[in-house]
């Protein structure tokens, strides 16, 4: 049992700065909850969760769930506490602030009104791909979620963004209006 | 992609999601979601890129453990430390390696059965009269903060410790607390409680 303890002391100890770290990369700057702060709520909710827990027959596959629930949780309800906080004139002040350059957020947001519009008429694949890439996740993540390979997920973001490109081009040479 | 209003599913579905646990029409359901709401989109991203550390983590915490000796709490100072943090691990690791042990004991009222006060999980608004247990017999109370530091400690008898001097000090700031007492080398507990107070 002891063994049992101390690994799991250990492992946390090298697994909890992991998640912060992780956190950290993925989070805004400005963020209101702090990747330290996620780190404690993913450490506690873990915690409760396994001492709640008896009878387990696949206790990897559990934990593992533990795991993956408690930090979507976690993240989760950081940004819920976040946008609880923060007034519309804030919200228009940090997207300003984002630390993104002014000129991919434009770009991001065309791209994204294009794939709402009917004049952009983008496959299912393609428009998932290029929305998820969008969204911050790589290829190699990308094709792990929707089961594709990540050579078919990158192709598929690339090829829509190109072909998302070359209509915005067209409608600026046209100088038309698609709204 | 912030204006999303739809319900978000639950994070049980999305960690079926990061397993391949689902059909295609609950997958298909899920990315468009993520592909639309910023808040699950961030979650699973964090996930994701965690999945290689946390399937290392559950895989090596499910492992069979072995039996070893206790430290003594005669022991060095430090050895105390540690083994105090450990034993909270211990009663975590007890509700979830039960199902590699045989040995039922009602004394030993580990996870959130006991009757106890305040309740376990609770978030209460100021500080508690007093932690109370059911087991009568005097044993050694033990708070720690979030993350299983000894914060206080003191010995208990009558199934409950007051909350004043210096165990009303320490919670005075509230915070998320664990607690436990350790009645002749077993745990009750550990139990969490967060006290929020006004300030």
């Amino acid at each position: 049992m002891v063994n049992a303890e101390a690994r799991f002391k250990q492992l946390w100890e090298d697994f909890g700065p992991r998640v912060r770290a992780k956190l950290s990369s993925q989070r805004r700057t400005d963020a209101a909850v702090s990747p330290e702060d996620i780190e404690q709520e993913v450490y506690i909710r873990l915690w409760q969760s396994l001492v709640r827990e008896k009878n387990i027959e696949n206790p990897a596959s559990y934990i593992f769930r533990i795991v993956n629930t408690t930090i979507i949780d976690a993240v989760r309800r950081a940004n819920a506490r976040e946008s609880s906080r923060r007034t519309e004139f804030e919200v228009a002040e940090l997207s300003d602030i984002d630390g993104s350059e002014p000129e991919a957020r434009l770009e991001r947001q065309q791209v994204l009104d294009a794939l709402d519009s009917d004049w952009v008429s983008l496959s299912e694949d393609r428009a998932l791909a290029v929305k998820l890439h969008l969204q911050g996740f790589t290829p190699g993540e990308i094709g792990k979620l929707t089961q594709w390979t990540e050579g078919r997920a990158r192709n598929l973001v690339y090829r829509g963004l190109a072909q998302i490109r070359e209509k915005l081009a067209q409608n600026q040479d046209a100088g038309g209006n698609h709204d | 992609m912030t204006d999303v209003k739809q319900l978000h599913p639950s994070a049980e579905d999305l960690a079926r999601l990061l397993e391949s646990d689902t059909s295609e029409a609950m997958r298909t359901r899920l990315l468009g979601h993520i592909a639309q709401c910023d808040e699950c989109a961030e979650a699973v991203r964090v996930s994701v890129a965690l999945e290689s550390d946390a399937q290392a983590f559950a895989d090596d915490l499910a492992k069979p453990e072995s039996s070893e000796s206790v430290p003594s709490k005669m022991a060095a100072p430090w050895v105390r430390q540690w083994a105090m943090a450990a034993s909270l691990v211990m009663a975590v690791a007890a509700g979830f390696f039960v199902f590699q042990t045989s040995d039922p004991d009602p004394v030993v009222l580990r996870g959130a059965t006991a009757d106890v006060s305040p309740k376990p999980g609770t978030t209460i608004s100021s500080m508690p009269a007093a932690f109370r247990w059911s087991n009568p017999t005097p044993g050694q109370f033990v708070l720690l903060d979030a993350r299983a530091r000894p914060l206080f400690e003191a010995t208990a008898e009558n199934g409950q410790i007051a909350v004043d001097g210096e165990l009303a000090h320490v919670l005075s700031s509230g915070g998320q607390f664990l607690w436990r007492v350790d009645i002749d080398g077993r745990t009750l507990g550990p139990y969490p409680i967060e006290i929020k107070t006004e300030n």
